[in-house]
Order: structure tokens, then sequence, then C-alpha cells
């Protein structure tokens, strides 16, 4: 792999993200009015806030994972733009790592609008430790990037994949936790959604922003998603290329 | 006296679960060769190409360039020139963009505004690329697969959907840059833009070459009245003097 030819290419892909107004609409705009509107009928604001950093870190890291990396690589493949991708330096690798690699760009952006609009909502910064967040995020969205590329070296057209992001979407949100309150659901909920990516990308970045990636339950969300990273690479090496 | 072989394809066998597409395939192409690949649709020719550009995995047989197997170096087809069939860019992204990028997924890059002037696309360098014809479109494809300056061209179908004024435009520049010592290898359905460029012609056909001879040898051999390669067509599909 040639990292001059990996750069050309994630940057360009980062173009291409920004040129679709929907992507950039439901990735960067939605969470910011979510924060918005929860934080400003939240009694504690502050502590309001610094909950939602994780919540809405792992929203952006999913809707980027399932609507925009995964639907990207189907496209590719439908118009045989992989295909000429494939005769140039970037191999099926370099194609997974650019998807990380865009995937962490947006991610990163989307914090510094949440967490700008946290400060200019609350007058203060959340109690949230940047650091080990970011060390979260590195974990989580790679697992979740290369996890999301798995049914996209499968499917064959960008619409059958739109259909399966969506559906895949509630389903991850669902059972991550973020949404319903699980104690309130029953016991079958609760140990579905402990094999779960959602729940455990969402265990990560909770961990992380808190500081503390070292607890039992975040070693085992940590291993999880390192684990969904490790066979997100195995299945695009195996199945977008023969070499 | 012999230039040195630039492609060699040994004994190549690949079948889809409903078809044989390539049978015992074996040719040897000689730096400065132009080769064109005739035969019927499904004949084996895009397997062919995809084959030598390493897209595809052949059951059996090996090919190599410059005397290197491409097995044992998976950067080696990136020094091919590669205009692919069915491969489409992203409408929205301009021609000047695509040729940045391209230059920057090879090791070695061409004169970009040379190239883009001896393909007439300086004044469409900030167009979209959905803007364009089809037959500037063409000529972008032809562009990138000539900024990595190649001396091996390979073309698959380069002038499907070109109007005549378009098509003679395209073999001028590939006929001016195939003097010297490159090497070209393309796949047509046109018989008279395989006399017009190559000097000689493989006929494939049910994935079996049948006939690989210079056009007057091929010829030859055809019944009288049959002295081009689109009269004389279906005599050569029946085989020529090949084992």
């Amino acid at each position: 792999m040639n990292s001059r030819a990996l750069i050309a290419f994630s940057l360009f892909e980062l173009s291409l993200f920004f040129k679709a107004f929907l992507a950039v609409l439901f990735t960067f705009v939605m969470p910011c009015v979510i924060l918005a509107v929860v934080v400003s009928s939240s009694e504690d604001p502050v502590a309001m806030a610094t909950e939602l950093v994780p919540v809405l870190v792992g929203l952006i890291i999913v809707f980027v994972a399932v609507f925009t990396l995964a639907v990207q690589l189907v496209i590719y493949t439908e118009t045989g733009f992989y295909k000429r991708l494939l005769v140039t330096y970037i191999d099926s690798t370099a194609i997974a790592l650019s998807n990380a690699i865009r995937g962490y760009s947006v991610v990163l952006i989307g914090l510094t609008l949440i967490l700008a609009e946290c400060l200019i909502l609350t007058g203060v910064f959340p109690d949230i430790n940047i650091f080990w967040g970011l060390v979260a995020i590195l974990i989580g969205g790679g697992g979740f990037f290369l996890l999301a590329i798995i049914p996209a070296c499968f499917v064959k057209s960008a619409n059958t994949m739109f259909t399966m992001s969506t559906v895949l979407s509630y389903v991850i949100i669902f059972f991550s936790g973020t949404m319903p309150p699980f104690g309130g659901i029953g016991i079958a909920v609760n140990v579905i959604s402990q094999f779960m990516p959602g729940y455990h990308l969402l265990g990560v970045l909770r961990a992380g922003f808190e500081g503390d990636l070292l607890t039992t339950s975040a070693m085992i969300s940590t291993a999880y998603m390192l684990g969904c990273a490790a066979l997100g690479i195995f299945v695009v090496r195996r199945n977008l290329s023969w070499r | 006296m012999s230039k040195g072989v630039a492609l060699e394809i040994v004994g190549l066998q690949k079948s889809y679960p409903d078809a044989l597409a390539l049978s015992n395939v074996s040719l040897q192409i000689e730096n400065g060769q132009a080769v064109g690949i005739i035969g019927p649709n499904g004949a084996g020719k895009t397997t062919l190409i995809e084959i030598i550009m390493g897209l595809t995995k052949p059951d059996l047989g090996s090919v190599s360039i410059n005397g290197q197997d491409i097995r044992d170096d998976a950067n080696l087809t990136a020094t091919l020139g590669v205009q692919l069939q069915e491969a489409n860019l992203f409408p929205r992204v301009t021609v000047g963009k695509y040729i940045d990028l391209f230059g920057k997924l090879y090791d070695t890059q061409a004169n970009r505004d040379k190239i883009l002037a001896d393909l007439d696309l300086l004044s469409h360098v900030d167009k979209k690329f959905g803007d364009l014809s089809g037959g500037l479109k063409q000529r972008v494809l032809l562009a990138l697969s000539l900024i990595n300056n190649p001396d091996i061209l390979l073309l698959d179908e380069p002038t499907t959907g070109l109007d005549p004024v378009a098509r003679e435009d395209l073999w001028s520049f590939i006929k001016e840059w195939h003097v010297g010592s490159r090497t070209l290898l393309l796949t047509s359905h046109f018989m008279d833009e395989v006399e017009r460029l190559c000097d000689r012609v493989v006929v494939l056909n049910r994935g079996r070459v049948v006939a690989d001879d210079t056009v007057p040898n091929l010829l030859s051999h055809a019944p009288a009245g049959k002295d081009t390669l689109q009269s004389a067509y279906s005599f050569l599909l029946e085989g020529v003097g090949h084992e």
C-alpha cells in the first residue's frame, strides 16, 4: 500500500461527503438539534450535555458507518469505480482504511461542533475527558466503520444497501441502549443488547469520555470493537480482492 | 529480432457457475505491438482483460508483465494504463479533480497538462464529469489511463457508444500514443477500429483463441471477396489454422 495514494484518496472521499447535502444534514445538523432541544429543556444542562456527548458521537459514528461508508463502497462496486481503483496503488485494505479515515474526520468535526454547542448552551465545557474520549472514538469508530463494510462486500446495489442501512440503523440504535430505558423493557432485550455492536460502541464511548477505559465492562466493549475491526479487515481482504 | 515480451499469458482458464469464460488461453505480446482482441459477446474478452489487470482470479494459468508474474507483486498491475468497459466516475466531480486524484494514486505521473492538451481537454478541466458528452467522458477515461505514463495500455471497448467523429478523434490519439515501443491491447466490436489501430488480431470465441495473426495474414485465409475483418468476421470465428 502506498501512503501518498491512501491520503489522496481519503481526501477525495472526504470531499465527496461534503458534496452530499443530506449526509451533512443528518450527520452534523440533526445531532446539534437533538442536543439543543434536550439540553435547553433540562434542569441540569451541564450534566445533561456531559451525558449526551458520547451518545451523539455514537449516533454520528453509526450514521457515517452505515449510510456513508458502506453505501459508498457499494456505489464504487456498482459503477465500476472500485475496479478502476484496484488497478492503481489503492488496494482493498486501502479502501477500508480510507473509509475509516474519512469516518474519523467526520466524527471529529461532529465532536467539535457538539462541544462548541455545549459551550454556547451552558456557558461551560462539558465534564468529559477529551484524550480518552478520542481514544474511545479511535477504538469504537474503527470497529464500527470496518464492521459496516462487511455487508457492503456482499450487497450488489446501492438501493439494497440503503434499505439495509435503514433497517440496521434502527436495530443498532434500539439495542445500544441510547433511546429506550432498558430496565423497563425486559430481561431479553438486556441480554440481546450485550451481543450487539451498538451497545459496545456506546460502552466504549461512555467509558472513554468519563476517562476510564480500564473498567471490566469498558475492556469487554473495547475487545468487542477491536474484534469487529479485525473481522472487517479480514472480510474486506477476502471478498474485495483475490491478490 | 524480438523486442522483448511485454505481456505473457500462459494457459488461462476461467469458468463461472454457468459458463466457461476462458479455456487454455495463451498469448505472448511483444513490446511495441498493438493487439486487438475481437469476438462475440461472451467470448471472454473482458474476462481476459480483467485477469491481466489482476481484477479477476483465473482458475488456472498465469500472467506476466515484462517477465514478472502479477501474483508475485500486487503493484505490478499499477504500471499498466487501463480503461475499463464499465468503469464510471462520480458525476459531480470535475475533470481536473479526477486527473489530480489519479495522478496521486500512482508512483509515476505523466505530464498532466500535456495529456489534457493532447486529448483536447484543457478547456473542460473545471467541468463536472456528469456534464460532459459521451465522447468527452471517454477522453477523460483515456486521460486517466495515461496519467501513470504507462508503456502498456489496455483498453476494453474504448469507443463503444461514441459517434463517428468522436471515435475518429480517439483513434488518432491512440495511434499517436502507440508510435514507438509502447504496447497496446484492446478489445473491440468494431472491426474498422481493430484494422486501424492494431497490427495483430486475436479472435476469441467461446473462451478459446481461434485465430491469432496479422490482419493481412488472417484475411489471406478468408474466402474470395472477404477482404476486410468486417466481411470475414463470421469466417474468422470458425478458426483460422489455430491449434
